[in-house]
């Protein structure tokens, strides 16, 4: 490995990141909340460290394959565990391991917290946990990509370590332009949502962070009640709308914005995604009615909200889900695996992947009735490489794996099944609220020391997609 | 800014360009026709890589072949790669360049110019390559020859060895001991290392040394580095293939050489033998020893390998050096070998893809840059600039410019003269200047131009 561009490519990270760690200082002086000194203190320290392995590490060349799984399985890592400063040293979160959990759950654009009270929190604070979801929805790498002068260095690898999922087409051939124009489409419609939010009546601060939440797919709020605590229609439908733009492959919006107003319907992921959120807003619908524990319209309301918020892996909510019927309950809890489109900032398995692997099934029924049949398995028309396929079998064993381990993890340590189950899948998933004792009304803070850093863990793992964290743990990486 | 160009092909050349070409700032877009080859490139490339037929329309509009301003077509089909140029020339695609292997398009009448097709550089690498090979049996010490302007100057490859009488000096001190004979050491290869000498730098045993003269003194030089020309007059072909047959072709011209080419197919060697007037053509198998040594391979001055198989090539040569032949000749097209060649004793390789490569990079690096030229097995390039009047270069003497690190400057040619600068030389408009540089200054070398 090469140690010492790594380090230089992780210097150019922490500086970008620490640069953003001082904007939220403006709302931080604008509101008083003595979070000021905090703020800046933890931007300047990681600038300083950015800085000076940018100094120490002067070397040159191209990153090699294995150097770029470590430098993004690092980079997320650094940069949640000097993200969560500004909590630890306003002295607001005292505790370091749930100022790292918070942070972590920020930058994967989980959503899931330990603040038992959200508004408790300065403004200045408020905001940079919104800011961390921004940053993290898109892709921290990318961005470095996008912005820093970082030529030469191979950042195409990188790019994949970081996306690693079956990737849409490039927009441009090359990396650095196609990390530019997502930023671009990204930063668009962010401004557009705080723009509507701002008509809906809300200020600058709580628009932006509302806007950061949901178009990263994240779901911290300014409120304890998340989406609900606005108590506006208004807002709840830009939220919807905007989620459901966030789960969507961003280059379907830069086409359309180029014109292209055919794009989306000629994307079988997208009409496929589009099917799932109808269909499971009308089961829910369906359940919350004949429970008759909900009036029509608000049924209605809230299904289509929870449908979307949970299917694209924000995890705001307008409604206590945890308490709805069983059905509806169950219905959530599978909607947490399917996740966002591939190219969106959405988390868990994604679209792209079940739709594949659920044509592949298929064409294998086929071929016990012809079985000398050729079934190629397309989408968009196109046929889909076996190792493709194979790629995803294995990512779906990984990430179950992952997943039944870390909940027999959580009941070891004396949680119940429900709460184990769906707190894991919702930081795999980087959904947030989960069922039982972790659901939307509830919080992560009675979780025990070793599941907050377990979940963490699953958070880092879901968003880099399995692969990327896992290939450090395998022996031939060190060798 | 940088072009937007569609490449054709992702083999050797193909590959090759698309990794310089990306980190040059180039938008390329590449097709191939093997998916595996297009999605590796597509994942580990700075580019975007799509999989299908070179010569599909619709795939060519995919790539965007309406904004492109050059095509590259180097598939491994001449056809695929001279219709393609047809297609983007209603697109009206500035630059499009196709590779041709075969030799019947090499010399065809006029009535079928590629011009035609919408080809605007048709580059035959089987042919320069042997054009290359035919240089380095007139120059039978070298192990590389390159001409710039105009074969004007040259640049050679000597290797040097314990009969070397400058060994153990300094350049400096060989310069002195030499003064009519002006020539620049512009690289050493020492090992697998290359050095671009500064003045202090001394002569080692078995250095392949880089030079660059006026064509007219070079002989004279060979002289000196104790080498002698000799002129090698048999000479044994293996292989009739595209790079035999044309080397054949062109040595079959020379009236006072005797030429011998082996080939093991025997409807091959019935169709060259047709074509070739003073070369015998041998029906045979080229690493059959009882053939080679009844072909006389004892008294043979030089063997060209040039097979298909580039192992055999290689062995071959070796076989032939421990016979005592003069000079041997090595197609080695795998860019990983050539640096093995000078080491293990083959006199030289030459490389068909380098040919192509080369000949590409030389239309798209500024117009600025008359002829540039990798080496095989050296880290560096030969770049041939024009200087302006308003180019950095010419502000003031050599000494004086802010030269980076790994860069010399070879020759300089103005009209008819050609000129080994010195420190208080000052490059002047127009003059021609060939620079060696490692590969990583070139672009700092560009500015100054």
């Amino acid at each position: 490995m090469n140690t010492g561009i790594i380090g230089r490519v992780l210097g150019f990270i922490l500086l970008f990141v620490g640069m953003f760690m001082a904007v939220p200082a403006l709302f931080a002086f604008h509101y008083g909340g003595g979070d000021l000194v905090p703020i800046l203190v933890s931007s300047a320290l990681t600038v300083a460290i950015g800085g000076s392995l940018i100094l120490v590490f002067r070397a040159r060349g191209e990153l090699m394959l294995r150097d770029s799984f470590a430098v993004v399985t690092l980079g997320w890592l650094i940069i949640s565990a000097l993200g969560a400063l500004p909590f630890v040293i306003s002295g607001h979160i005292p505790s370091y391991t749930d100022a790292f959990f918070e942070s972590m759950s920020g930058f994967t654009t989980t959503g899931a917290s330990i603040l038992v009270r959200v508004e408790d929190l300065p403004r200045g604070l408020l905001f940079w946990r919104s800011l961390t979801h921004w940053l993290g929805g898109m892709g921290i790498i990318v961005l470095s990509l996008a912005i820093l002068p970082m030529t030469g260095i191979g950042g195409t690898q990188l790019y994949k370590a970081e996306i690693p999922g079956p990737a849409p087409d490039k927009i441009t051939p090359r990396i650095r332009q196609t990390a530019k124009t997502l930023w671009k489409v990204y930063l668009l419609l962010t401004l557009l949502e705080t723009l509507l939010l701002l008509i809906g009546g809300l200020d600058l601060h709580e628009s932006l962070c509302q806007s950061f939440g949901s178009m990263a797919t994240g779901g911290f709020s300014t409120r304890t009640a998340s989406i609900a605590g606005f108590g506006s229609v208004f807002v709840e439908a830009v939220v919807i709308v905007f989620m459901f733009l966030a789960g969507m492959n961003f280059t379907l919006h830069y086409h359309f914005l180029k014109g292209k107003t055919s794009a989306f319907w000629h994307s079988e992921e997208f009409r496929f995604y589009l099917g799932i959120i109808a269909v499971f807003t009308l089961l829910l619908t369906a359940d919350n009615l004949l429970a008759g524990t909900m009036r029509a319209g608000g049924a209605v309301r809230h299904s289509i909200f929870q449908a979307v918020s949970i299917t694209t892996t924000t995890g705001f909510a307008t409604s206590d889900f945890s308490i709805w019927p069983a059905t509806a309950r169950f219905v959530l809890l599978f909607m947490m695996f399917i996740g966002g489109c591939a190219g969106s900032t959405g988390g868990s398995i994604k679209v792209i992947r079940v739709l594949i692997i659920l044509k592949q099934g298929l064409a294998e029924l086929r071929k016990l009735l012809h079985p000398r049949a050729v079934i190629p398995v397309r989408v968009d028309g196109r046929t889909v490489h076996q190792d493709v396929v194979v790629n995803i079998l294995g990512f779906l064993f990984l990430y179950f794996g992952l997943l039944f381990l870390s909940t027999l993890a959580m009941t070891l340590m004396g949680l119940d099944i429900l709460t184990a189950f769906s707190s894991v899948a919702a930081s795999i998933g980087n959904i947030g609220p989960g069922l039982g004792a972790v659901g939307p009304a509830a919080n992560y803070q009675h979780i025990p020391l070793a599941g907050k850093w377990l979940l963490s863990f699953c958070m880092l793992a879901g968003r880099l997609e399995i692969y990327t964290v896992f290939v450090l743990f395998t022996r031939d990486f060190w060798e | 800014m940088g072009l937007n160009i569609v490449l054709l092909g992702l083999g050797q050349v193909g590959s090759h360009l698309a990794k310089i070409l990306s980190r040059e700032n180039h938008d390329i877009t590449a097709i191939d026709s093997d998916p595996a080859r297009a999605r590796e490139a597509d994942e580990t490339l700075d580019i975007k890589a799509l999989h299908g037929q070179g010569s599909d329309p619709h795939l060519l509009e995919e790539a965007g072949i309406e904004r492109a301003d050059m095509l590259i077509a180097v598939t491994g089909n001449d056809e695929v790669n001279v219709v393609a140029c047809g297609m983007a020339a209603r697109f009206w695609v500035k630059q499009k360049i196709a590779r041709i292997r075969n030799p019947e398009f090499f010399d065809h009448p006029p009535r079928f110019a590629f011009a035609d097709w919408g080809v605007d550089l048709a580059i035959h690498p089987e042919l320069e390559t042997a054009r290359e090979i035919v240089l380095l049996i007139k120059r039978s010490a070298a192990t590389d020859v390159l001409e710039f302007a105009d074969n004007r100057v040259q640049l050679i490859g000597i290797r040097i060895d314990a009969t070397c009488p400058l060994l153990h000096k300094t350049l400096v001190e060989v310069n002195r001991k030499f003064p009519e004979k002006v020539f620049r050491v512009v690289a050493i290869l020492r090992g697998l290392e290359t050095i671009i000498p500064g003045g202090n730098d001394i002569l080692l045993n078995r250095d392949q040394l880089f030079i660059v003269a006026a064509s007219a003194d070079i002989p004279a030089i060979i002289a000196l580095m104790g080498k002698s020309e000799e002129k090698l007059q048999q000479i044994m072909i293996l292989g009739g293939g595209r790079v035999g047959r044309a080397t054949a072709r062109l040595l079959d011209q020379e009236k006072d050489l005797a030429i011998k080419l082996i080939d093991p197919d025997a409807d091959r060697a019935l169709t060259l033998a047709d074509e070739m007037k003073n070369t015998l053509v041998i029906h045979g198998d080229g690493r059959d020893f009882n053939l080679l040594s009844t072909e006389g391979i004892l008294e043979t001055d030089a063997l060209i390998s040039v097979t298909e198989d580039e192992e055999t090539n290689i062995l071959t040569s070796l076989l032939a050096k421990h016979f005592g032949v003069t000079k041997t000749i090595a197609l080695v097209n795998r860019r990983e070998y050539m640096s093995l060649m000078a080491p293990i004793g083959v006199n030289a390789a030459v490389n068909t893809n380098l040919v192509t490569s080369n000949a590409i990079l030389r239309l798209i690096r500024r117009k600025d840059v008359v002829s540039l030229a990798t080496l095989p097995g050296l880290d560096a390039q030969a770049v041939e600039y024009v200087a302006h009047a308003d180019s950095r270069i010419t502000r003031k003497p050599l000494t004086k410019v802010d030269f980076p690190h790994g860069v010399i400057v070879g020759a300089i040619t103005r009209g008819d003269q050609v000129i080994i600068p010195v420190g208080d030389t000052r490059i002047q408009a127009d003059d021609h200047v060939i620079i060696f540089s490692l590969p990583q200054a070139l672009t700092d070398v560009d500015k100054l131009f």
